[in-house]
């Protein structure tokens, strides 16, 4: 076995014969495969690096429900630093913005001297202000080629368009292997994996041959069965040098980066259900073998050179001039994380923690709790505003209830919880009546969507869909009409799709179990069991710091958005409730917490929730500001005033935000009226690519009591968790706030930064373009080419400037310490994404003092 | 009284494409620079061109053609007289209506859709052009400038095409839809000119006049005009094997694909219903169209089921689509073509702009659906019913096969169609109650069809030159093929759906790669003429 460290090939003057030049030294069997070679300790070597590639690659969450993920979360175990280097040397650039963007920043005040100079500091760089202006002023290093696929030497040895080709060929067939349903007609070979898919579609599918590669089918026959001994073959052929196989497996995922993202996304859900998943092993495996095929077919002393050359440059550590650049891009991006911060750090300071006396003395008018998504934060201050006397909640949208959630009349189940974790419970939609109703109504359900599925087969098969259009087609001009002005939406809701008005308003979510009488075998153990209600309700009571001096009203409010025609509209959801919106949980929390039994044994375990206390569920609808309120009929009669009361407040807080939001929209000069109508509007319009900018422009986390921020402007840029140390026996919430909802900040903090520093590899590109791929995986940009991830271009530049500022996370954590150190002791991936660097952690000490973690035990006073 | 009114008919014509010209031909630095204001004066004048449509069909009375002068030029060497004239009958109505509603919604939809784009004013103005070029083409009374207005709206189309100019992806797409259109700009030009040299005019109502009861051997030169207009109808609608270049122009922003899937790429059955007086007497012509546009749809369809993106799917729907319309004209059939070129624009419009709400399709409920195969005397049945109910119907609306033996493959085709969407009930739930409302939707369907064939039959009367009577075997050849293939196609379908065999999955691959022609055909073009492989663009090309 030749996995030597120097790179051999053989000119291949020998055998000019194509498809038979191998780069190894091992005579020219390339009709027998040599698994043999691998001893098991090698071949146990080559599955950890194959493994470790895998892992390196963050998942994609589909567009039914997507959710936002770190894209750098494979690399968290690497500083960031290392990690741009590493990407640097495989996709030739690092994940930093250009020079352009930092002048600019320079230029307009945006990054001061000062923070500059501080920036440098804790950078532990000897440069001087001067002389990182100096620097920056000239333009970065080129950008180099990195660790390049065989079909990218190709191009650039013999032009033509290789790389978009085997692109397009990987991608066409991992669309039509996973297809949720676009097609009619499925691919044969789904029953089998990815990769024996592949190998028998490859030897049937002529493209190449009409490209030009005649052999190509002929040569997939002679590709071992195995993937990974596919793998271990190509690295053999190619000869990738032992040190450089990870980095080629590593890039060679990421050059079909899109489809690798999805195929993580199984393995993830594989392995949250204790399975595993080995799709992304195959992706691998096609993907070796394009290059050793290619490269055979193809081959010539230039290619085999240009091959060589490449292997070598991309394992070359950085040049100095690299590394000098490398720690302008730090001093940069540091800088403006410290002008960021030093925001934050006043907005603490103003806070009304301690100037106003204990503000739980009195009894608030409505406690009113949000999600921790950025925009409750514009929302909860706009509320606050409207009426001093309520008191507002940050914690996460699912409100602590593991939930999976079944639509009236559905056979399958979604998740409403963070994607870290299983649901626990499944609950079932019904409508507010009796069985008998229920039984009619879903009845009709299910038959009006049997009858659109016939219409969707009537107008897209072969022999029907040209007399679908002489018969029809004329129906499309009123659709066209009302469409354009948003009289009607291009499609039904999915979420009332099948239901009347009457049963619409009627839905719930139901707590107990759903009798057989109207649900199917699916339906069987529906419900949270009576016994379980008050743990649950005491645990996340108490997750929620929300143990006394309660309001007579308690709003729990989940989020959701409202868009049209938008293939990103799961990613304006709430993130906490796995894209879908945050009703259900709500409404289920709110159900437990009345129940009087609960109330009973809440009090005997210390929580008293006064009689006249009513837990309300509401919807915040980030698109349009509007809440909606749940259940309102089910709010006791001594209670009403206080409900319109509250209905109006949220109103009037609807109106402020949208008033604040105006700005970023571009809707400033308009009055109050024409800003409602715009954003409204936006919420109907299938052409608007940004009916709202979601969480764009992220960059804190603070979990501490609302008091240190109340009163205080954080712009939209947020996450606030309610948090009270003193409260929290053995940090046990800390533990869950830094473990979970930090970390969930964090992967949509770097979601946003990825797309931003890199949007051709991390991002999704052009909204205008976008062309849905297996009915709900994903979107391709504009022809085909490789599925893309992350952010479109729309949710992050408003054609003239970024709307978000890459920056990392700033967590702020008022806990003792000790005890941060402590929970980090215990959590590895929490305390790598903190001592790598993906982002700063701050402690606020009882007095308002805040330190920066540099280290355990470590903390450096900020003031 | 009366002359007033065609007067005012004819203004109301030849003004709809100025208002869109005028915004057209603003600078485009100026454009760029005010991009709301270039998307609102697009906006207005595709209103305005809209008003202008319905004030037309509001006077016109429908009852033979009007035609008028403006301009009028000798060319030289006896290439015939060019004049800026209109020539409006019912076609040109239907177009004009159909066009401009099209204009509005496509403009009113890339208002917010690229708003932020560095050259959106650049895409309004484009669009402008766009638009104008094709009305103009509607209104055209002579057929020169009929061809004129038909190579601008190439030209200004592969602007909007080029948009983004950085993705070559883009450049290779608009490549192709070049080299096709400039072959299709060819063979129209040569049918003009020998059109002229046979008739000594290129005035369509004058064209018209002169064929209208014409007997007996029709000259070459015209036969030749027929087979290039029938080979550049075919071309501009994508007809296999050039249909390459529509599957790939989903590299331009949502709204160019909705604007050529709806308005443009139809312009070949356009082109064959308005030169009917000659394409009606070449048999060879006709008949050609008909077998390109049979082999297409067959194809087509069946690649269109395979294909997982929407955009891609949609885009070989549309040549599918095409291919069969194209089929109906070449059987003469103009009047259902017709029916055919609205109803589909109005229904790709649609499905291209709200192409971004697929996801929602699939977070609906699930459905458990019984999976066991209805049992094969209920596919009997439907069949039966479906043939039924076309007959049923046909006898209603008056319909005799015997003088048009073109109407039993239109017949046949709708039974088809209403077999598969019994079928189709049938496969998903077999309650009484369900499947009786399927029934009744099969009626609507097919009471739709007819009704809307025998209008479209009524409103064409005089507008188009038929096909002379006489059936000749050619004919009973081609009906007999055509329903051979439509029963093919709802077998194949199945076998595809349900059977694994070799010879099915390798189909398969054959059909989700559109039978490769187009990989072919990219490098080819890419040996002659290559796209330059840039490096995957920047941030602020895109935006």
């Amino acid at each position: 076995m030749n996995m030597t460290s120097t790179i051999q090939l053989r000119d291949g003057h020998a055998d000019n014969r194509p498809g038979v030049h191998r780069l190894s030294d091992e005579p020219n069997h390339s009709d027998i495969h040599h698994s043999s070679h691998l001893s098991m300790e090698q071949r146990a070597v080559l599955d950890e690096k194959i493994d470790t590639a895998c892992s390196r690659i963050a998942p994609l969450w589909p567009l039914k429900h997507f959710v936002a993920v770190n894209p750098f979360f494979g690399l968290s175990d690497k500083s960031f630093q290392d990690s741009s280097d590493t990407l640097a040397r495989i996709l030739g650039h690092g994940i930093y913005m250009s020079r352009d963007y930092y002048r600019e920043q320079l230029a307009n005040g945006r990054i001061s001297q000062h923070d500059l100079g501080a920036a440098i500091e804790r950078c532990g760089s000897q440069l001087s202000v001067e002389e990182v202006e100096q620097t920056l002023a000239k333009p970065a290093p080129r950008a180099k080629m990195g660790m390049a696929p065989m079909s990218r030497i190709l191009e650039r040895v013999e032009g033509g368009l290789w790389s978009s080709f085997v692109t397009e060929r990987i991608s066409l067939h991992c669309a039509a292997y996973f297809d949720l349903g676009q097609a009619m007609i499925a691919m044969p070979w789904r029953d089998q994996s990815l990769y024996a898919a592949w190998r028998k579609a490859a030897s049937v599918d002529m493209g190449p041959a009409m490209m030009g590669i005649g052999d190509f089918r002929r040569d997939v026959a002679r590709t071992p069965e195995d993937p990974r001994e596919a793998i271990a073959w190509a690295i053999e052929e190619l000869a990738i040098p032992e040190e450089a196989v990870e980095r080629y497996l590593h890039a060679s995922l990421l050059s079909i980066g899109g489809w690798a993202a999805y195929t993580r996304y199984l393995r993830w859900q594989a392995e949250l259900n204790g399975k595993g998943d080995d799709a992304i092993v195959d992706l691998l495996a096609i993907r070796v073998v394009w290059d050793i095929l290619l490269y055979q077919e193809k081959y010539s002393s230039a290619l085999a050179a240009e091959w060589r050359d490449m292997l070598e440059a991309s394992m070359r550590p950085p040049s100095a001039k690299r590394r000098a650049a490398a720690e302008i891009d730090r001093i940069m991006l540091n800088a403006m994380e410290i002008g960021f911060q030093s925001e934050v750090i006043a907005a603490i300071g103003n806070g009304m923690r301690g100037k106003i006396g204990e503000s739980t003395i009195t009894r608030p008018a409505v406690q009113a709790a949000f999600c921790i998504d950025v925009r409750s934060e514009v929302f909860r201050r706009s509320l606050e505003t409207v009426s001093p006397g309520i008191q507002t909640l940050g914690f996460a949208g699912f409100f602590g209830i593991f939930i999976e959630y079944l639509p009236l009349g559905s056979s399958q189940g979604r998740s409403h919880v963070p994607v870290l974790f299983n649901p626990a419970n499944r609950i079932c939609e019904r409508i507010k009546a009796d069985d008998d109703t229920n039984q009619r109504v879903v009845d009709k359900r299910r038959q009006s969507l049997a009858l659109s599925k016939m219409w969707k087969g009537f107008k897209y098969s072969a022999s029907s869909a040209f007399s679908f259009v002489e018969a029809i087609g004329l129906i499309y001009a009123p659709k066209l009409l009302g469409d354009s002005f948003g009289w009607s939406r291009p499609v039904p809701n999915p979420v009332t799709q099948g239901l009347d008005r009457n049963s619409i308003q009627r839905l719930t979510p139901s707590i107990e179990p759903l009798t057989t009488a109207h649900s199917c075998d699916k339906h069987d153990g529906s419900g949270i069991p009576e016994s379980d209600w008050l743990d649950h309700a005491e645990r996340i009571l108490r997750a929620m710091s929300l143990t006394d001096n309660f309001a007579r009203l308690v709003m729990l409010t989940g989020h959701g958005s409202s868009t049209v025609n938008n293939p990103h509209a799961t990613a304006l959801d709430c993130g906490a409730c796995a894209g879908q919106t945050g009703e259900a949980s709500a409404r289920v929390v709110t159900a437990i917490l009345n129940q009087p039994q609960v109330r009973q044994g809440l009090r005997e375990r210390g929580i008293d929730i006064p009689q006249d206390t009513w837990f309300i569920a509401g919807l915040h609808d980030t698109t349009t500001d509007a809440v909606t309120l749940f259940d309102t009929d089910e709010v006791p009669g001594t209670l009403h005033a206080e409900l319109s009361q509250l209905q109006q407040w949220l109103e009037q807080a609807g109106e402020l935000t949208r008033m604040q939001r105006a700005t970023i929209m571009g809707l400033a000069a308009q009055d109050d009226h024409s800003i409602r109508d715009n954003i409204y509007r936006r919420a109907s319009d299938w052409s608007q690519v940004r009916p709202e900018w979601a969480l764009a422009n992220n960059g804190a986390f603070i979990a501490a009591p609302r008091e240190r921020t109340r009163g205080s402007n954080l712009e939209g840029r947020a996450f606030l968790h309610d948090y009270d140390w003193q409260q929290d026996e053995g940090f046990k919430i800390l533990e869950l706030i830094l473990t979970a909802p930090m970390v969930v900040a964090n992967w949509i903090n770097m979601q946003y930064y990825g797309s931003v520093v890199d949007n051709d590899t991390f991002g999704s590109g052009n909204k205008v373009l976008h062309n849905i791929v297996g009915g709900a995986i994903g979107v391709l940009e504009g022809n085909g080419g490789d599925l893309r991830v992350g952010l479109p271009m729309q949710s992050l530049h408003d054609g003239k400037h970024w709307v978000h500022e890459p920056l990392r996370l700033s967590a702020f954590v008022e806990a003792p310490e000790t005890a941060i150190d402590d929970i980090l002791d215990r959590h590895d991936t929490v305390r790598q994404l903190v001592e790598n660097k993906w982002l700063h952690l701050f402690h606020i000490g009882v007095d308002g003092k805040i330190s920066r973690r540099l280290g355990k035990t470590n903390w450096d006073p900020v003031r | 009284m009366q002359s007033w009114v065609n007067t005012a008919t004819i203004i109301l014509a030849m003004t709809t494409p100025l208002y869109l010209l005028v915004t057209g031909l603003i600078p485009t630095a100026w454009a760029n620079a005010r991009p709301r204001l270039m998307a609102s004066l697009n906006m207005g004048a595709a209103w305005l061109a809209l008003l202008s449509a319905i004030l037309v069909a509001g006077l016109y009375s429908y009852d033979g053609s009007l035609s008028w002068s403006l301009y009028s030029l000798q060319l030289p060497a006896d290439l015939g007289n060019f004049s800026i004239s209109t020539y409006i009958n019912t076609v040109t109505v239907i177009m004009l209506l159909l066009v401009s509603f099209v204009g509005v919604i496509v403009s009113r939809y890339s208002r917010n859709y690229l708003d932020g784009e560095t050259r959106q004013g650049q895409f309004h103005k484009w669009l402008s052009l766009t638009l104008a070029a094709i009305l103009t083409l509607i209104i055209s009374g002579n057929l020169l400038m009929f061809a004129l207005a038909w190579i601008a709206t190439s030209l200004f189309l592969h602007q909007l095409l080029m948009f983004y100019r950085e993705r070559p992806a883009a450049v290779l797409a608009a490549h192709k839809k070049f080299v096709a259109s400039r072959i299709g700009d060819a063979c129209l030009l040569g049918s003009v000119f020998l059109i002229n040299s046979a008739l000594g005019t290129l005035q369509f109502d004058a064209m018209f006049q002169s064929m209208s009861g014409f007997q007996g051997e029709l000259p070459l030169s015209l036969h030749w005009a027929a087979i290039l207009i029938v080979t550049a109808a075919a071309l501009k609608s994508a007809q296999f094997p050039f249909h390459g270049w529509l599957i790939q122009v989903m590299e331009a922003p949502t709204p160019v694909s909705a604007l050529l899937h709806a308005g443009i790429v139809n312009a070949g059955a356009f082109l064959v219903i308005r030169m009917s007086p000659v394409v009606s007497y070449s048999e060879f012509a006709l008949g050609l169209l008909a077998v390109v546009g049979l082999i297409t749809l067959a194809l087509a369809s069946l690649v269109m089921l395979t294909q997982t993106s929407v955009k891609v799917s949609l885009a070989w729907s549309t040549t599918a689509q095409m291919g069969f319309m194209l089929l109906e004209a070449g059987l003469g059939l103009y009047s259902l073509a017709m029916l055919h070129l609205v109803a589909h624009s109005l229904y790709k419009a649609h499905a291209f702009l709200a192409s971004g709400s697929v996801v929602e399709g699939f977070r609906a409920p699930t459905l458990d659906l019984h999976s066991e195969p209805a049992p094969a005397w209920r596919k009997s049945a439907a069949f039966a019913i479906a043939i039924l109910m076309t007959l049923a119907m046909g006898k209603l609306f008056g319909i005799h096969v015997a003088e048009q033996p073109a109407l039993l493959a239109a017949g046949a085709i709708v039974a088809v169609a209403m077999t598969q969407l019994m079928l189709q009930a049938l496969s998903l739930q077999s309650s009484a109650r369900f499947l009786s409302r399927a029934l009744v939707i099969n009626l609507i369907v097919c009471g739709a069809y007819f009704t809307l064939h025998h209008g479209f039959e009524l409103a064409l009367v005089g507008s188009v030159m038929p096909v002379p009577n006489g059936a000749g075997k050619f004919d009973y050849f081609m009906v007999a093929l055509i329903i051979t293939v439509f029963i093919a196609l709802l077998l194949v379908q199945q076998a595809l759906k349900s059977g694994r065999s070799t010879l099915r999955d390798a189909l398969y691959i054959h059909l989700y790669n559109g039978f490769y022609i187009d990989v072919f055909i990219t490098r080819v073009l890419q040996r002659v003429w290559p796209t330059p492989a840039t490096e995957r663009n920047s941030y602020g090309a895109q935006l």
